[in-house]
């Protein structure tokens, strides 16, 4: 995962305003999504995760804390166990096969498969280093979703994939691929995260002293999440830097919303009413976060 | 970032989308436009926020190798689209949907709203 010193200690300056923790909204399992911009780890530039965003930096990629409880979005990846124990081969050629690392000496066009399927919708955090490549391409996979191709560079990447099925991540060795991929690491996101429907629908993040908010263009941009049914008695809290709208009684089917509002500091939507409690606890998490 | 604008025909979208692609670049659907701001649409535009880079290929002033198209594919269509750059208009530097409106405008075209 890529992110700065001044990331962290930018978010560290968010945190300390906050005391209410919304993640608690859904300590019940209640469904729904909770975005905070100043988590910055929690924000990547590209739509494919990547690098994360700065200040002035497009978001391509907003990942749902909700399910986070009080940790930022980095330390929660890193807190998830490894997705895969092993690979195995459809043929010959792979000469190296375990969990972290897998080698081949392009003399099959073989398939190196990891043992374990994936959650269709759900988004997997990949990370890898290719070294010592000599020649040809091998494909990678995940979830039924082309991740890239890779040939005889030596890189280092992190992707955020999202699985269109439940088929395990693979390695294709689709042109006599010589090369070694190492320190490989595939760990689940779970959340309804949102995500930009194209680069240039990319809003971009903005910071005014300890206030972190998005700036929607409106013209195209858009962070949309999937959801699913949340029924009829919905509760969505827009949070802005000129206030909070709680919208009460909400029907919101299964399908996908825009999370993002021009200005947003926050934004959370759950699958039930609030207490007055709970209404008048993020009231004031939302005045906090617009630096009220 | 500077704030981006581009702007072009429906029957040239694809040309814009393919050739951002093979940049790496989504440049999506694109906003729907017509000169009375009722369907259907005539032109398709864009706004974004671009590095500079990206903006020295938009405007031309650096044609980049794309696999797939020579020079003049490039020129051709950037002769036919419309490409701003965070104009000025008297002291205020126009961003956002100030910028893309004002853009639109010039073309005399309107946005096309979509009732939610």
């Amino acid at each position: 995962m890529l992110f700065k010193l001044g990331q962290l200690m930018a978010r560290g300056k968010g945190s300390a305003v906050a005391g209410f923790d919304p993640s608690t909204l859904f300590a019940s399992s209640e469904d729904g999504a909770l975005f905070d911009p100043s988590d910055l780890t929690s924000l990547y530039q590209g739509r494919t995760g990547g690098s994360n965003s700065g200040i002035g930096d497009v978001v391509g990629l907003m990942l749902d804390k909700r399910l986070m409880g009080d940790q930022t979005a980095a330390e929660f990846i890193a807190a998830q166990s490894e997705h895969i124990s092993s690979f195995t081969q459809n043929l010959s050629g792979w000469t190296s096969l375990s969990a972290t690392e897998i080698t081949s000496d392009g003399s099959d066009a073989s398939r190196a498969t990891s043992d374990a399927s994936v959650i269709a919708g759900d988004y997997y955090l990949l990370e890898y280093e290719v070294t010592g490549g000599v020649s040809g391409l091998c494909q990678l996979r995940l979830g039924g979703t082309f991740v890239r191709t890779e040939g005889s560079s030596d890189v280092i990447r992190s992707d955020i994939v999202k699985a269109f099925d439940t088929t395990p991540f693979s390695v294709t060795n689709s042109g006599s691929w010589i090369g070694t991929m190492t320190n490989i690491s595939i760990k689940h996101i779970p959340g309804n995260h949102a995500l930009a429907p194209s680069d240039a629908a990319r809003p971009i993040l903005r910071q005014s002293g300890n206030v972190f908010s998005i700036e929607d263009d409106n013209v195209d941009d858009a962070l949309n999440v999937t959801l699913p049914d949340l029924g009829s008695d919905a509760t969505e809290i827009i949070m802005t830097t000129t206030g909070v709208t709680i919208n009460t009684a909400q029907t919101i089917g299964a399908g996908s919303r825009d999370a993002l509002t021009d200005n947003m500091v926050g934004y959370a939507v759950i699958d039930r009413a609030l207490t007055a409690q709970e209404t008048s606890d993020i009231t004031a998490y939302a005045a906090t976060k617009r630096g009220a | 970032m500077k704030s981006l604008v581009v702007i072009a025909p429906v029957a040239v979208w694809p040309s814009v989308k393919a050739m951002n692609s093979a940049l790496g670049y989504a440049a999506g659907d694109g906003v729907e436009l017509s000169s009375d701001g009722s369907a259907p649409a005539t032109h398709l535009g864009l706004h974004t926020w671009a590095t500079d880079g990206f903006i020295a290929i938009a405007t031309g002033q650096v044609t980049p190798t794309i696999e797939g198209y020579t020079a003049q594919d490039i020129a051709n269509l950037l002769a036919a689209i419309t490409v701003s750059v965070e104009p000025s208009v008297g002291e205020q530097i126009l961003k956002r949907k100030a910028h893309f409106d004002h853009v639109a405008s010039s073309l005399g075209l309107q946005t096309i709203e979509v009732a939610l």
